[in-house]
């Protein structure tokens, strides 16, 4: 049997017309999910709220004036997130579109309780992006939402998402850790702050601050001062400055951090646990209001890193120490140092890590190189003749 | 040739005619002649008397004989010699160097047809062609298709014998062969066949000439209908020739041992066989410096995958991949599609077909009403577009550099297949997405390995892999280091330079 050649061509055409483009969407068809926000309400439910950000209709033609679109807080409660989701798509006109959320925030009472649920559907699911952050609020993160008055919000979630410092908070990372041997990491906590523009007080989103998630809940906030010493371990946190006080006077020296890295180093001897922290820092000097001369032949900068290091290791030190005795949570991942080194005795120790943990012995090294002390030497402090 | 000859199908006698001598008197030759030439109002036959004793006729045609030699160099001779016994039989007196004698009628209709002048002379056996052929054409100018900053100037021209010459004055070597076909059966038009004896391959000149004899056609207007008539895929989008104005062209073309077809009122030649990597390549690539070369090949490899694909691909993302665009470009596309009446799919294709038309319409129209229309074109595919809210900012972009980077291939043929390819993809993409698009793009290049060219394949050297020759398809090496011809096409001599050539102690 042969099919002619023009029906067989028809044929094709017809199969690949018929079905058309049924399950096209246009952008103009989408709400754009730029925030969500996840809190507990009554009755085991979950109560959603997203924030979409709706193109402006108005705009466009030669004036190329208010061009930004306009973003819409809505929320449902639902049994489950996605099915809270489905009542809202209920009741819109437009497709709910989360490839390009930024944010997942969750309430504190949610988060107290346990995210299990809702981290599985964002895993889970395929629209969720995985590069998208998740914070924690000290709020619900409905009142969070509702309270960001800034028009361009959304701006300031997508610039959020683009920051190096708030990667490890990102849903694949979360996954990452959830999946791993300890089970305990930290996320950054949001805020609405208020800002002045144009004579009008504006509420935009900051983040601030972290806290401690053990076992899919939150098990506590971290202080500033802790928050400082553990950011060392997450390699990408690197806008710092460090400013510490020479001789215990008021001449201050600022150094400004260019990279760092982190060795672990476990080992088990005679059955006793301990692990060494290498930390690796290169600076360069930011500010110098003491009477040192950095570039003369004394070789200042070396005779400077010593202070830094002992103040960073002391810092870390308190940040550890609470750690183990405050949380009892292993967010540096040293468990997962240890399984690498030693998959037998992890095996068996499996579950004891949180015993381990607890009375591990951990020794802080760090070693700091400041490398560059700066473009220009001029020494405001130092008077003239006065140059040591 | 038994086959009857289609021209004479109304008229036997004739078709008699042409196999038989011409007879002594000229009377009866006259008569016959005037037979087949009845109804040919440019036809001039010249009566005039030799010797003062002997009747003799020419016959030319109007405007393709130089009429003042044939008068000077002819007629005058002839009419003025001294009538001596023996000399009065044979043509002797007529000063004319390329000049034969036709026996038989159909050989003088043929010679007077292809501009030739026929000398009869009452008594003497046969007659003379002269070839005093001399007719109005256009001289030599800048090529209009492929212009270059820097080379030669020069550009074929509509007479085949001005074109030869152009290349005889490039390649001054015996081994550079032209042979001699004749097309058309009414316009038997001349084509010649041009290569370098051992730089080409024995079996493509064989392939080429059994194609061109195999050819029956009433009339070769373009070197196009050449190609058509001998190219091996006919349904390809797909240049398998090239075409060339540039004598420069045609002549490198023979050095890689590739075949110049020259076609008799054309200014284009062909250039077989035919590689999707040399339609990527423009003579300004080599008289360029080769880092100039290369870059602007590697743009122009770019620029063909922005012409095939650039529309379709933002009607796929639009349409069914928004994740895959950063976030705030989506979000500025989002604002400008938002007041669009139309699906991404839809307002692609409109503004493609517009652009189209108005190309067409640019380059058919006369100049003076060329600008007009561009003025308006770019009004209706520009900023009154968007205005009126009809189309998207951003596709009146994608358009215009769909546009632009389609005119970049330095093959006319070339672009026009990407321009046509463009339309299917577009509509696959806006159907099932990028899905759509992969299916295309493999299927195109599904095509283009099965497409040869005269027994090459169409992807050489990129497929079969040939990495020696990509020193003149991906990147333009300097060309002391192209020391060998492609072996894609080349014959017996493959050495460009000696190998063990010093270029500078």
């Amino acid at each position: 049997m042969s099919i002619p050649i023009w029906k067989l061509a028809c044929l094709c055409l017809v199969l690949a017309i018929l079905p058309g483009c049924w399950d096209r969407i246009e952008v103009n068809d989408m709400a754009l999910i730029m925030a969500v926000g996840i809190d507990k309400a009554k009755n085991e439910h979950i109560e959603l709220t997203v924030q979409v950000f709706i193109p402006n209709p108005s705009s466009g033609g030669s004036d190329g004036g208010s061009t930004e679109g306009r973003v819409y807080t809505l929320s449902r409660t639902g049994m489950t997130l996605p099915d809270a989701l489905s009542v809202m798509q209920r009741e819109l006109p437009r497709t709910f579109f989360w490839g390009h959320a930024k944010a997942y925030i969750f309430g504190e009472a949610l988060a107290r309780d346990g995210m299990h649920d809702q981290f599985d559907f964002l895993f889970r699911d395929i629209e969720p992006r995985e590069q998208a952050n998740i914070y924690l609020c000290r709020q619900t993160a409905k009142a969070l939402l509702l309270s960001l008055s800034d028009p361009n919000s959304y701006e300031t979630l997508i610039k959020m998402g683009q920051k190096r410092s708030l990667e490890s908070s990102t849903v694949i990372n979360v996954a990452e850790m959830i999946a791993s041997e300890s089970d305990s990491f930290t996320l950054p906590i949001a805020h609405a702050s208020s800002f002045m523009s144009a004579g009008e007080e504006k509420n935009i989103l900051i983040v601030k601050g972290d806290a401690i998630v053990k076992k899919r809940k939150v098990v506590g906030y971290l202080d500033t001062g802790m928050s400082e010493g553990l950011q060392w371990f997450q390699n990408m946190r690197m806008e710092r400055n460090v400013g510490i006080a020479l001789d215990n006077s008021q001449q201050k020296i600022t150094i400004k951090l260019k990279r760092s890295s982190v060795r672990v180093i476990p080992s088990i001897k005679n059955g006793k646990w301990s692990a060494l922290m290498k930390l690796k820092i290169n600076a360069d000097v930011a500010d110098n209001a003491t009477k040192l001369n950095l570039i003369d032949k004394h070789d200042h900068l070396r005779k400077i890193e010593k202070p830094f290091n002992e103040m960073l290791s002391r810092q870390i030190e308190s940040a550890v120490n609470r750690l183990q005795n405050q949380y009892d949570a292993d967010v540096l991942g040293l468990a997962k140092a240890f399984h690498h080194k030693y998959p037998k005795e992890w095996k068996q120790n499996r579950q004891r890590w949180n015993e381990i943990f607890k009375s591990l012995d951990i020794k802080i090294e760090v070693d700091t190189i400041i490398r560059n002390p700066g473009i220009s030497n001029i020494n405001v402090r130092v008077n003239k003749g006065e140059r040591s | 040739m038994n086959v009857p000859e289609l021209e004479y199908l109304d008229n036997p006698m004739l078709e008699k005619l042409e196999q038989e001598m011409l007879s002594l008197s000229i009377k009866e030759n006259a008569d016959v002649l005037g037979q087949f030439f009845l109804d040919c109002a440019d036809l001039v036959m010249h009566d005039f008397v030799v010797s003062r004793s002997r009747a003799a006729t020419v016959f030319y045609f109007q405007g393709l004989t130089d009429t003042m030699q044939l008068e000077m160099q002819v007629i005058r001779p002839l009419t003025t010699r001294e009538a001596e016994s023996g000399e009065l039989d044979s043509f002797e007196g007529v000063v004319i160097s390329n000049k034969k004698t036709v026996e038989s009628y159909g050989d003088a209709v043929r010679s007077i047809l292809t501009g030739r002048s026929l000398l009869l002379i009452d008594g003497i056996k046969g007659g003379l062609s002269l070839c005093l052929t001399k007719f109005e054409a256009r001289s030599v100018e800048e090529p209009q298709s492929e212009s270059v900053v820097r080379g030669p100037r020069e550009g074929f021209t509509e007479t085949l014998s001005t074109n030869t010459s152009l290349l005889r004055r490039r390649i001054r070597s015996s081994t550079m062969k032209i042979q001699s076909f004749e097309l058309g059966r009414y316009s038997k038009t001349i084509i010649d066949l041009i290569y370098i004896e051992g730089i080409a391959r024995d079996e493509i000149v064989q392939q080429i000439t059994d194609r061109l004899l195999a050819v029956d056609i009433d009339g070769i207007l373009e070197s196009a209908m050449v190609e058509e008539a001998i190219e091996d895929s006919t349904f390809s989008p797909f240049p398998q020739i090239q075409a060339t104005e540039r004598p420069d062209v045609a002549v490198a073309a023979l050095l890689e041992g590739r075949i110049v077809i020259l076609t008799e009122n054309t200014p284009i030649a062909l250039i077989a066989p035919t590689t999707l990597a040399s339609l990527m390549q423009s003579p300004e690539d080599y008289y360029q410096r080769f880092w100039i070369g290369t870059t602007i090949r590697w743009l122009r490899y770019l620029f063909f995958f922005i012409a095939l694909l650039a529309p379709s691909v933002y009607v796929a993302i639009l349409t069914f991949h928004q994740e895959m665009v950063p976030t705030t470009l989506l979000l500025r596309v989002a604002q400008s599609r938002e007041e669009i009446p139309f699906p991404a799919l839809l307002e692609a294709l409109i503004m493609e077909v517009i652009f189209e038309a108005l190309r067409e319409a640019g380059i058919r129209l006369p100049k003076q009403v060329g600008s007009a229309v561009s003025i308006v074109g770019a009004l209706v595919i520009g900023q009154a577009a968007i205005q009126a809210g009809l189309v998207s900012a951003p596709m009146v972009m994608v358009v215009a550099i769909t546009g632009i980077s389609s005119f970049m291939m330095p093959q006319y043929p070339a672009s026009i297949a990407l321009r046509l390819l463009r339309f299917p993809i577009m509509i696959l993409s806006g159907m099932f997405g990028i899905f759509g698009l992969m299916l295309s793009l493999l299927l195109i290049i599904t095509h283009l390995c099965t497409l040869h060219s005269f027994g090459i394949p169409y992807l050489s050297p990129f497929s079969p892999l040939r990495p020696t020759e990509w020193k003149d398809s991906l990147i333009r090496a300097p060309i002391k280091f192209m020391k060998q011809r492609p072996g894609t096409y080349v014959g017996k001599n493959k050495m460009r330079q000696s190998v063990y050539a010093k270029t500078r102690e």
